[in-house]
């Protein structure tokens, strides 16, 4: 009786905590690498960029552990964790990019003027 | 001799000269003089910037009316210019893609988001990229030049990538650091995309520089010398004159299909042209222009998040769509804001983005090598029309003493105005001269002859001298 209860209350606090799992975890996995030869990784916990060879890479599918912005942590063969950019890799499960549609015409009436200029971007900020 | 005495004797000298059998002779060169020096006041004196103003009304006039007729590389070889746009939905979906594509949710992007979007294209190896966007310093706000150059260094160095790289650095005086300089240098050349010019005009060679459309020429005739106008790209002499940019008006299928149907179709067929070019003539006459017009850009383009999409898609015939776009292509790749000042009238599209006077640039060169539309002061060559037309009309006169009967006289303004086209056109090959001041200053002339404006005034002249004491 009390081993039943144990295991509900275990399945129904996985149930839970599965939506602020699949942040971290969004059970992807990396199925392409689109860099021939090298790709630049960060190792966790550091803030240092290096090339490693594709050959030390592990094979695709190559599970993903955690996503932080545009970059997607991995584990090498050697168990280390280690970073890189999205914009590198191609994923099981790729997201829709052309959710907003662009125009095709492109050009505008000879009569518009702006007075004034962009400000930077709010992303802009000093490191 | 006192001075009041020199004066009579000259008048009298001028009332005999003017009763003499010599006036005969001199009275038509006198008109003809008249006409032609009337006529250079108008040309050169530009009154209230009237005469640059008609100058820029028929060059474009001209050039929206032709635009069906420009003859492309295209035409015989594969279209190989393609132009890569940020704006802000692309920002905004390759931002908001999970996981992300971009740092930046906005502009200005960082050295990091751009060397990604560049790696993209450099990736299938064309054989030219212009990066259209001006890295004066070091931006102190963005950490990421290092990692960027260090990025795109390794994609071009990689094997067989022959991909030749070029970064706008402004003007010749650029501010660009001396430290950017050696940076961007590094892993490509700098090239010049800001001048000072006369409308339309794109120059080639400037001092010590080049511009990016004469760089973007010359790597790609270095790589295929399959462009027509590539025969004589070698010839540094051939490309001292800026050149005048002819835009057309046909229009590449877009390359993503959703945006199909959005813009106007250009004609297609020789009869179809050929209607065009008298309907816009005709709307031309009513104050109509391109400005009523929706037409798509002449060069292809597609947005980075789409050019993004089509890599990452799962369909196939994307991937190859995309390898088939950039390969051995000559990519621009620049911004669509519309509050950056980065935009260029043409007379066929409207406004459009900085970008694609580039783009066109490099196809006028592309298809007609060093025969290009030559940019050519304009106040000569109009100097020149206008005293063939004032000798052509002053020959007739002389010849038919009752004038230009109105009906020969609309005749010859047309014919003249034929002439000039065909002349600038096929002959020299310059700057299109100011045909419609030209058609108003041939017009009056006409007016005055009929009117004897000019005859009035000699006799009233005459009369004065005859008369004085």
């Amino acid at each position: 009786m009390k081993k039943t209860l144990v295991s509900h209350l275990l399945l129904s606090g996985l149930f839970l905590a599965s939506p602020a799992l699949s942040d971290n975890n969004p059970q992807s996995s990396i199925i392409k690498y689109l860099v021939s030869d090298e790709i630049e990784i960060r190792e966790d916990g550091t803030e240092d960029y290096r090339y490693l060879k594709l050959q030390e890479l592990p094979e695709p599918a190559v599970p993903i552990l955690r996503v932080d912005a545009q970059y997607l942590q991995i584990q090498l063969a050697d168990t280390k964790k280690v970073w890189l950019s999205s914009a590198d890799v191609v994923l099981s499960n790729e997201p829709d990019i052309l959710n907003i549609c662009q125009e095709s015409v492109i050009s505008r009436s000879m009569q518009e003027q702006s007075y004034g200029i962009r400000g930077v971007g709010e992303n802009c900020k000093k490191q | 001799m006192a001075k009041g005495a020199r004066i009579p004797s000259l008048m009298a000298m001028v009332a005999r000269i003017i009763e003499s059998r010599a006036w005969n002779f001199f009275e038509p060169y006198l008109k003809a003089l008249t006409y032609l020096l009337l006529g250079f006041s108008g040309i050169v004196s530009n009154p209230f910037g009237l005469s640059d103003a008609s100058n820029i009304a028929s060059e474009n006039a001209y050039d929206w009316i032709t635009s069906s007729f420009y003859e492309s590389y295209r035409e015989q070889a594969e279209d190989n210019i393609l132009v890569v746009l940020v704006n802000e939905t692309s920002i905004d979906n390759l931002y908001q893609r999970e996981p992300r594509f971009l740092d930046s949710n906005e502009w200005p992007l960082t050295y990091m988001d751009h060397a990604n979007l560049l790696s993209t294209m450099i990736r299938f190896n064309p054989a030219a990229v212009f990066v259209d966007i001006m890295f004066y310093r070091e931006r102190s706000t963005d950490q990421s030049l290092d990692r960027a150059l260090n990025k795109l260094a390794r994609q071009l160095g990689n094997g067989e990538n022959t991909t030749e790289l070029f970064f706008a650095q402004g003007p010749t005086n650029t501010i660009m650091t001396d430290q950017m300089k050696a940076r961007l240098g590094s892993i490509g050349s700098l090239v010049v995309n800001s001048w000072a010019g006369s409308f339309n005009s794109y120059p080639l060679a400037i001092e010590s520089g080049i511009s990016a459309s004469m760089a973007l020429f010359q790597a790609a005739c270095l790589k295929s010398q399959s462009y027509p106008g590539c025969a004589d790209f070698n010839n540094e002499a051939e490309f001292n004159i800026p050149l005048k940019v002819i835009w057309g008006s046909d229009t590449p299928e877009p390359i993503m299909t959703y945006r199909q149907e959005e813009c106007q179709t250009p004609p297609d067929t020789l009869a179809s042209k050929v209607w065009s070019t008298f309907v816009k003539a005709s709307k031309g006459f009513v104050g109509k222009s391109a400005e009523d017009e929706t037409l798509c850009g002449f060069t292809q383009y597609i947005y980075a998040d789409e050019l993004i999409e089509l890599e990452r898609s799962e369909h196939p015939e994307d991937n190859a769509l995309l390898g088939k776009l950039l390969e051995g292509s000559i990519i621009l790749y620049g911004t669509a804001f519309d509050d950056i000042d980065d935009r260029v009238i043409s007379p066929v599209h409207r406004s459009v983005p900085g970008i694609f006077f580039h783009a066109m640039a490099l196809d006028n060169l592309l298809s007609h090598g060093g025969d290009y539309r030559k940019s050519f002061d304009g106040q000569t060559i109009n100097l020149l029309f206008w005293t063939l037309w004032v000798v052509v009309i002053s020959i007739w006169l002389a010849h038919r003493k009752e004038g230009v009967p109105a009906l020969k006289g609309i005749g010859c303004l047309f014919v003249f105005l034929i002439f000039i086209i065909l002349v600038n056109r096929f002959i020299l090959n310059y700057s299109i001269a100011n045909w419609i001041g030209m058609m108003f200053m041939a017009g009056t002339m006409l007016q005055m002859i009929k009117f004897k404006v000019v005859e009035n005034f000699i006799s009233r002249a005459k009369n004065k001298v005859k008369y004085h004491p």
